[in-house]
């Protein structure tokens, strides 16, 4: 029987996805799990849309301020103006896309480490407007009674499914306009300006338009991720998107691995996950984070997934078979 | 009226004059040496022409567009294209991608169309394959398509580096040290892909090289370059026997 590690995939993810639809009738009904697998879902979106600006060498260390900025654009929407929550999820995308072409434009003059500390400056210097300002931003004290989506009686504080189920689809959208775009022309040309942007250069690929699209690309997401944020928990502060998340968000990005797309899809989920199983060692939670990041550097830096691609399936291949690596 | 006009080009760099107030006419069809000592400036002239760095002064005309100022990936699009001293390759690409990329000219899909027009991109990047494949063919690469760039021996990176600019599909290809670190054997396949390709396609070519017996045999016409200046140029013939050309670059009679 011939065995193809595409068709594999495709089988199993399509059938995970099956899974995580049905599962809350049946199978998760604990709403602890239910609230794991929606941090999950914003990990995803995050570090799925931080990933396609990172095929183009730009590891951007501000995803958390356009999570912020999107996350107060739709609350503010629906606080002070009444609008529609569904109304303002693609509002709460648009806005930080928008705020990320000037930004981007500033930031992508530049290159390497010094790309990366200019786009923390951003996430800082969003925090620090929206701190300063009490009204209408929340100031320090953030933006508490945040309503949850119409209809208010299906998204009660009681029953996490409705936003289980809203997370999958933003989640499951949000992964397929990144995997669409990285395994399309456009995704090809971004990973040739990673290999090298002079030769990339050379043959007419105007780089930096390129590398503002995946920066804009991935505002707008990190938007998204941002107003499900704050509908789901009800309160935003700067005090929760810091730099902290934005590490976070590469880490899992370098864990999953950062050569495919489903590299930080695997290591948000993981990161998320394994942490709660240490839940009940207390402080020393974050030390299994630790130590996996460590882990990963030291022993399989093309992560997670980047071992499974190169240990694993080749074995449940057959021969004859051709090993793409960049695929 | 020539392909590419250079005039009183000239490029400083703080205090150091790189390139001295160089003019040049290349012809359609020809193919053009720069030869010269290591340091005369010879690949800051390609940079500036090819639009890497910005000149200092002068003017530079491709197919009688000006192109001085402009960036280099708009210089690729008017037909102008460069390869890199470095065997500069996508390097974690199959050969096959690295053609795939070269092609991008002719490749490039907006953000919706990728998102929404599957059967266009799908029927246009088939397209690109065939063309690719056929590239790769005429320089010789189509059995080695799907190994890694990085896993390709010199010679054939060198090749590839040449077949990823005739994807653009140049009318004038500047290659800067084509030949370095290549085998006799190497260099006259070099040599043959060169003239093929300005047989079949009309390319013409200005080659950077210190290897004399390829310029000599390969160039209709040669400027040699010394510490930014034009010293000289012509024929071979002519060049081997200019006084200032001995004595600055090849170090007694040849």
């Amino acid at each position: 029987m011939k065995f193809s590690v595409g068709s594999f995939k495709r089988y199993w993810v399509a059938l995970l996805i099956i899974f995580l639809f049905v599962a809350p009738l049946f199978v998760i009904t604990n709403p602890f799990y239910l609230h794991i697998i929606i941090m999950m879902c914003i990990n995803i979106m995050m570090s799925a849309s931080m990933w396609l600006l990172a095929t183009t060498g730009l590891i951007s260390f501000g995803q958390a301020g356009f999570m912020f900025i999107g996350a107060m654009t739709s609350t503010l929407l629906v606080k002070e103006l009444g609008w529609p929550f569904w109304v303002c999820i693609p509002l709460a995308g648009i806005v930080p896309a928008l705020v990320s072409i000037p930004v981007g434009r500033l930031c992508i003059r530049i290159k390497g480490v010094y790309f990366f500390l200019v786009t923390m400056a951003f996430g800082e210097l969003v925090r620090g407007i929206f701190a300063y300002f009490r009204t209408p931003f929340g100031g320090w004290y953030g933006i508490r009674h945040i309503p949850p989506p119409e209809p208010h009686s299906l998204f009660t504080p009681l029953n996490k499914v409705p936003f289980y189920y809203l997370g999958m689809v933003l989640t499951l959208v949000t992964c397929w306009v990144i995997y669409r775009i990285s395994r399309s022309r456009i995704g090809m040309t971004l990973w040739s300006i990673r290999e090298s942007d002079m030769l990339a250069d050379s043959i007419g690929v105007n780089v930096k338009k390129y590398k503002l699209q995946a920066f804009v690309i991935a505002g707008f997401f990190a938007g998204i991720a941002g107003t499900y944020y704050a509908h789901y928990f009800c309160y935003i502060s700067p005090l929760v998107f810091t730099f902290s998340m934005s590490l976070n968000t590469l880490i899992y990005i370098v864990v999953g691995g950062l050569w495919s797309f489903s590299g930080p899809i695997v290591g948000a989920a993981v990161l998320t996950l394994v942490p709660e199983f240490f839940r009940a060692t207390g402080v020393y939670q974050m030390l299994i984070f630790g130590l996996i990041l460590v882990f990963t550097m030291l022993f399989i830096p093309r992560g997670i997934v980047g071992l499974l691609g190169e240990r694993v399936f080749p074995l449940l291949r057959q021969k004859g078979e051709r090993t793409k690596i960049t695929d | 009226m020539g392909l590419l006009e250079i005039k009183g080009l000239t490029k400083t760099f703080g205090g150091l004059l790189a390139v001295n107030d160089l003019t040049l006419e290349i012809h359609k069809g020809e193919i053009f040496g720069l030869i010269g000592p290591n340091g005369a400036g010879k690949t800051t002239v390609f940079n500036l022409i090819s639009g890497m760095l910005p000149c200092t002064g002068g003017k530079v005309s491709y197919d009688g567009h000006n192109i001085t100022g402009l960036n280099m990936y708009q210089i690729a699009r008017k037909g102008l294209v460069r390869t890199f001293q470095l065997p500069t390759l996508f390097n974690n690409f199959t050969v096959l991608k690295n053609m795939l990329m070269g092609m991008h000219l002719h490749a490039e899909v907006g953000l919706w169309r990728t998102l929404l027009d599957t059967s266009y991109t799908d029927s246009l990047e088939s397209e690109i394959l065939a063309r690719a494949d056929g590239i790769l063919q005429e320089v010789g690469l189509a059995d080695r398509k799907d190994e890694l760039a990085s896993n390709l021996p010199h010679g054939h990176r060198r090749i590839l580096q040449v077949a990823i600019s005739l994807g653009c599909e140049p009318g004038l290809l500047l290659l800067d040290e084509p030949m370095t670190g290549m085998n006799v054997r190497e260099v006259e396949e070099m040599m043959g892909l060169i003239r093929k390709l300005r047989e079949n396609r009309g390319i013409s070519f200005v080659i950077v090289e210190h290897n004399i017996r390829a310029v000599m045999g390969l160039c209709g016409r040669i400027a040699v370059l010394n510490f930014g200046k034009k010293i000289a140029e012509g024929t071979p013939a002519e060049i081997s026997q200019n006084e200032a050309v001995i004595q600055a670059y090849l170090g007694g009679s040849l």
